[in-house]
């Protein structure tokens, strides 16, 4: 193991798995992630492509680049469909072992993650003892770097090999960060922006950003560049860790035909189940994640995120029924889970209820003398179906308001 | 003609316009009303997997009526038609 110096405060591990989703979208085929191959862009809006195998990125292709601009870098660039809920469900065994030799992590992404290695030197036999552990309680080894803040460890762990980490010191991290490319501020959501127009400015060392000056560099990039600034002297936040709770979910295979009413039906069920799961102790639902095993091949993945914590089987309905139009083809198998609980029985609203329920039978009572005045047709219901659509007519439909 | 295909009982979805257009495809005449200025004109490429993809020029053009008007030319027909954002 490579040790340039000693570290004396806190220090944090960063434990990298390249190219951790394109891998799992792939089976972890060799043959496959020897050619150019790119996971396919997936959703609505501008369509950037997700991660990049070595060969497509020899030839200039990156993930998050534009699908036509990818194909200008590499014509025989192949895409395969992206695995969202494989790829959660491998991130989270991978997170379970980290946890197992009581490491609890700060999660920036899957294949990335962090913790405080010097908690649990104790435990391990000191800061090496630490370091096998976590690269030992993985299947596939990762690249491992240790550092004394979160971006001096991704540095580090950037230049790692598979099975050997990288240390960086307490008292060298400035001037080892300050050799390092500014493309490792693309790791940091906050900075990633920064790094191309860095690029286009001949700023290729993180040394160079700092010699450019604060005031130049808040004045030239805003908070990115201070933050990017920041980092590269040597400064970072506090992690922010969490902890991987049994996913409690449900799913149902489809029938061959997937007509609305159908998944509406299923959708139904996979409610009535979780509600009724005995882990769910009476709480309600913060954030669900609907899912689906697509026809073809690949899987879907939408994150709702419930206005408020609830338990209500028709308003959580409700809820999913405009992520459920998403769904971007035929699928053979729909699946819903609980991402986060809410506080137990949060519904007791009773005041709220109260004129939630005088304003529905109001709004019934109005409807019933529409429909009645002018026919069956005469109400529509506005339903929000591609909110990102280019096209506005594609935003929103309508449909009839049955009573 | 093919029309733009929109789902059924979408909002706003593009009416045929007649707009006359100057040698580089901006317009200068919509609905037979003189166009002030062009504000804006951006490009719509959407739904390649799509059995009718979209790809459209956009231009937004004040008349000189004072009008603030969207139209877009479908890049597939060339024909005209006025969007309502």
């Amino acid at each position: 193991m490579r040790r340039r110096g000693e570290s004396r405060g806190p220090w944090i591990v960063c434990v990298h798995i390249p190219r951790f989703e394109l891998r799992v979208a792939t089976g972890g085929s060799r043959e496959l992630l020897g050619r150019a191959v790119a996971i396919a862009p997936s959703g609505t809006g501008v369509l950037p492509i997700g991660e990049v195998s070595a060969s497509a990125q020899a030839q200039g292709v990156r993930a998050g680049m534009a699908l036509g601009e990818a194909l200008g870098h590499c014509r025989e660039l192949e895409l395969i469909p992206g695995d969202p809920v494989k790829v959660e469900r491998a991130w989270n065994g991978v997170v379970r072992s980290l946890e197992g030799i009581g490491a609890l992590s700060e999660l920036a992404r899957p294949g990335l993650a962090y913790f405080v290695g010097s908690g649990l030197e104790g435990i391990h036999g000191g800061r090496d003892g630490v370091i096998a552990a976590a690269g030992k309680a993985l299947r596939r080894p990762p690249r491992i770097g240790a550092g004394p803040t979160r971006f001096a460890s991704l540095a580090a762990a950037l230049e790692a090999r598979s099975r050997r980490a990288k240390v960086v010191g307490d008292r060298e991290a400035r001037r080892y960060l300050a050799a390092q490319p500014v493309s490792v501020l693309r790791y940091r959501p906050e900075t990633e922006p920064l790094v191309p127009a860095l690029e286009r400015l001949g700023v290729r060392t993180l040394g160079g950003l700092v010699e450019l000056g604060a005031s130049a560099v808040a004045d030239r990039f805003g908070e990115p560049g201070r933050v990017a600034r920041q980092l590269a002297l040597g400064h970072d936040t506090p992690l922010r860790v969490c902890r991987v709770e049994d996913r409690v979910e449900e799913s149902m295979e489809l029938a061959d035909a997937n007509s609305g009413l159908l998944l509406q039906r299923t959708l139904g069920v996979l409610v009535d189940r979780l509600l009724a799961r005995p882990e769910r102790r009476g709480r309600t639902f913060r954030a669900l994640i609907l899912s689906a095993c697509l026809v073809e091949r690949g899987t879907w993945r939408e994150h709702v995120v419930l206005r408020e914590a609830i338990a209500n089987r028709q308003r959580i309905l409700d809820a999913l029924t405009a992520p459920l139009g998403l769904l971007p083809a035929p699928a053979v198998t729909l699946g819903l889970a609980v991402e986060q609980f809410g506080p137990a029985i949060a519904d007791q609203t009773t005041l709220l209820d109260g004129e939630r329920a005088a304003r529905d039978r109001r709004r019934r009572e109005a409807v019933s003398q529409v429909h009645a005045l002018a026919g069956p047709h005469a109400l529509f219901r506005v339903l929000v179906v591609e909110p990102d659509s280019p096209a506005p007519e594609h935003r929103t439909i309508t449909t009839p308001w049955a009573r | 003609m093919r029309r733009p295909v929109s789902p059924p009982g979408a909002i706003g979805a593009p009416q045929p316009v007649r707009v006359q257009a100057d040698a580089r495809g901006k317009p200068i005449v919509v609905a037979g009303v003189q166009v002030e200025s062009v504000n804006r004109d951006w490009l719509n490429r959407f739904g390649w997997w799509r059995e009718h993809p979209l790809r459209r020029r956009y231009y937004e053009v004040i008349t000189v009526t004072g009008q603030r008007v969207v139209v877009f030319r479908d890049m597939f027909t060339g024909r005209w038609f006025r969007q309502r954002a």
